[in-house]
């Protein structure tokens, strides 16, 4: 067994969805804003920290 | 279909297979990292249980999307500033790891993230202490720290399947209450065997104070129990212990918090303040006892067809008198597993996977699930070793041994090992596949006489809870011929028994392991499969 292409985007993409699906299913809609700026902001992180003239002000901060 | 069972991201890290429904093997990460109760990814559990093969399908115990909408409004709701610094380490730790798990797994084991199915905890670890009960149908009390969002779930096994009947939801947590507990008395969050250990020096004084931090209700339509969230910060749990989850209402109701450094005096003379922790521990045993007895009840009602209770979970660890209170509460029988923890999620969930239409029923074979191995080569070290070089290996304190000598046989009969026992001597017993659980079933023992319990003990370190174990011809003849021979010789049936490690270090794994604890401590003779090897003093 192996991973297929692009396994990681579908499996991060399928995290995020379950996120608001289970704040939902909580009654907890008003974090879903919070979450999503979080999410966001580790998303521009984790991008950033891919750029190798970046990465060193970046790791410090994960 | 083989699965691949994963216990991840808390205490007790693990890994099971399950093939065609039978558990094949199972292992916490702590035995091979020796580092107690180790939460990180169990690489080298789940090297030990594939084996170089490839899973079909991977279950994990929790969701991690659950646990991280737990912990991201438990957060919010921690007052600020207070919990400004949990906040941000709870969401550097989720957001930066914990929540990326199936990416992080599928990685790891190069796996279709696809292929990975979470199981919520309590359901992981209803279902593996009904295959160790080799039970198909009965009910199961889960009492958990906070798994998902269930902290304490009841659940049905009926030919229907495995539902939850009632659930008690975080923040009201027995399990986190013990750990605050835990962690006021000084010892760590996870450690809640501590607590009934001490609880043996105390006497119930602080349980009326405790009984307004812990409130059981009798009404049905309320949860059967809550805690005052006055008195609990548990958002901060990710800062200990830099931080306490804790507020200033519970240490005004028991006092300042112990420090951890400063050694239990416990059984010998004691002051009024370290009479004071042993009496919070046991005013805590007694009111948790009630919450149970609440739960029980209900439970007793659950609508399971049979009339047994498995009662699992992390409080199970910290609950002496669970069992007489479930069948106190109605219950004909009750069945703790070895392992009550989060590990036991592993096997859990993927016996919850791994079901298949024609065989639903699914058995542990025994706790001996763990890694077996090769010990002549460790027999041979063993042999070859300058005692005088063993004393700077020596744990300050212990018996002098210089000038030693080694005595080795072959093949030691039960006789043989119960006149060891006869003569006072402290035995340790490796053989074979290690235990799964965290304690020692027999293949990773100390044994000693009824008499030399003390030396035991003291081996062993710490305040420890040794509840009676019922050892039988079927579940394991060499430890009961031994207790058979040793009866003969003295006419008591029973021996001392405690798990084969230091005070705060994980049971036994590998021979090497337990030549080193012999080296160190002052264990008299060890068993090392078919070998037998004796300390001679001056």
């Amino acid at each position: 067994m192996s991973r297929p292409a692009g396994a990681s985007l579908r499996a991060i993409t399928g995290t995020v969805r379950d996120v608001f699906q289970s704040l939902r299913q909580h009654r907890l809609g008003w974090a879903l804003p919070i979450a999503l700026v979080l999410l966001t902001l580790a998303g521009i992180l984790a991008l950033l920290a891919l750029v190798p003239a970046i990465a060193p002000f970046i790791y410090p901060v994960l | 279909m083989r699965v691949l069972g994963l216990a991840l991201g808390d205490a007790g890290a693990a890994a099971a297979l399950v093939e065609d429904g039978i558990v094949v093997a199972a292992a916490t990460e702590e035995r091979f990292s020796r580092q107690r109760l180790d939460p990180n990814y169990p690489a080298q559990a789940v090297e030990f249980v594939l084996g170089g093969r490839s899973p079909d399908v991977v279950a994990a115990s929790g969701e991690p999307t659950e646990r991280f909408t737990r912990v991201l409004t438990a957060s919010l709701a921690s007052p600020f500033p207070a919990g400004a610094g949990a906040f941000v380490r709870n969401m550097k730790a989720w957001i930066g790891h914990h929540l990326w798990t199936r990416d992080s797994v599928s990685r790891r084991l190069d796996v279709d993230p696809d292929r990975i199915t979470f199981v919520p905890r309590d359901r992981a670890l209803a279902k593996h202490a009904l295959a160790a009960a080799g039970w198909e149908q009965g009910t199961v009390v889960v009492a958990d720290t906070a798994g998902d969002w269930a902290c304490t779930s009841t659940l049905a096994m009926t030919p229907a399947g495995l539902r939850v009947v009632e659930s008690v939801a975080y923040p009201h947590s027995l399990g986190l209450f013990a750990a605050t507990i835990a962690g006021l008395l000084g010892f760590a969050l996870d450690d809640l065997e501590r607590l009934p250990a001490l609880a043996g020096f105390g006497r119930p004084v602080y349980a009326t104070r405790m009984r307004r931090m812990l409130v059981v209700a009798t009404d049905p339509g309320k949860p059967a129990y809550t805690l005052d969230p006055a008195m609990f910060d548990f958002a901060r749990l990710a800062e200990w212990p830099r931080s306490s989850p804790w507020t200033g209402g519970l240490t005004d109701q028991l006092g300042a918090p112990r420090d951890a450094r400063r050694p239990l005096p416990f059984p010998g003379p004691v002051e009024a303040e370290d009479q004071r922790y042993a009496d919070i521990a046991a005013s805590f045993v007694v009111v948790v006892e009630e919450a149970l007895t609440e739960v029980f009840k209900r439970a007793a009602t659950a609508g399971a067809p049979s009339a047994g209770l498995c009662f699992t979970g992390p409080v199970a660890a910290c609950a002496p008198g669970a069992a007489r209170m479930a069948v106190a509460a109605g219950f004909g029988e009750v069945f703790i597993p070895d392992e009550p923890g989060p590990a036991g999620g592993a096997v859990g969930a993927a016996l919850i996977v791994g079901a298949t239409p024609d065989r639903a029923d699914s058995r542990m074979a025994g706790p001996f699930l763990g890694q077996a191995y090769d010990e002549r080569a460790d027999v041979l070290a063993l042999m070859q070793m300058d005692t005088t070089w063993w004393q700077r290996w020596r744990k300050p304190g212990s018996r002098p041994i210089r000038g030693a000598r080694l005595e080795f046989c072959d093949a030691p009969s039960p006789a043989m090992v119960a006149e060891e026992l006869v003569a006072g001597r402290v035995v340790g017993w490796c053989r074979g596949a290690f235990e799964w659980g965290p304690h020692a079933r027999g293949h990773r023992s100390l044994l000693a006489g009824p008499e030399s319990a003390p030396a035991l003990l003291a081996v062993r370190g710490q305040p420890a809870w040794c509840p009676v174990e019922l050892v039988t011809q079927s579940a394991d003849p060499a430890l009961n011929d031994v207790i058979a021979a040793h009866a003969v010789i003295t006419g008591i049936v029973g021996l001392a028994h405690a798990d084969l490690c230091e005070d705060d270090a994980p049971l036994v794994a590998s021979p090497a392991d337990a030549v080193l604890l012999f080296m160190r401590t002052d264990v008299d003779t060890l068993i090392l499969g078919n070998t037998l090897c004796r300390k001679l003093y001056p």
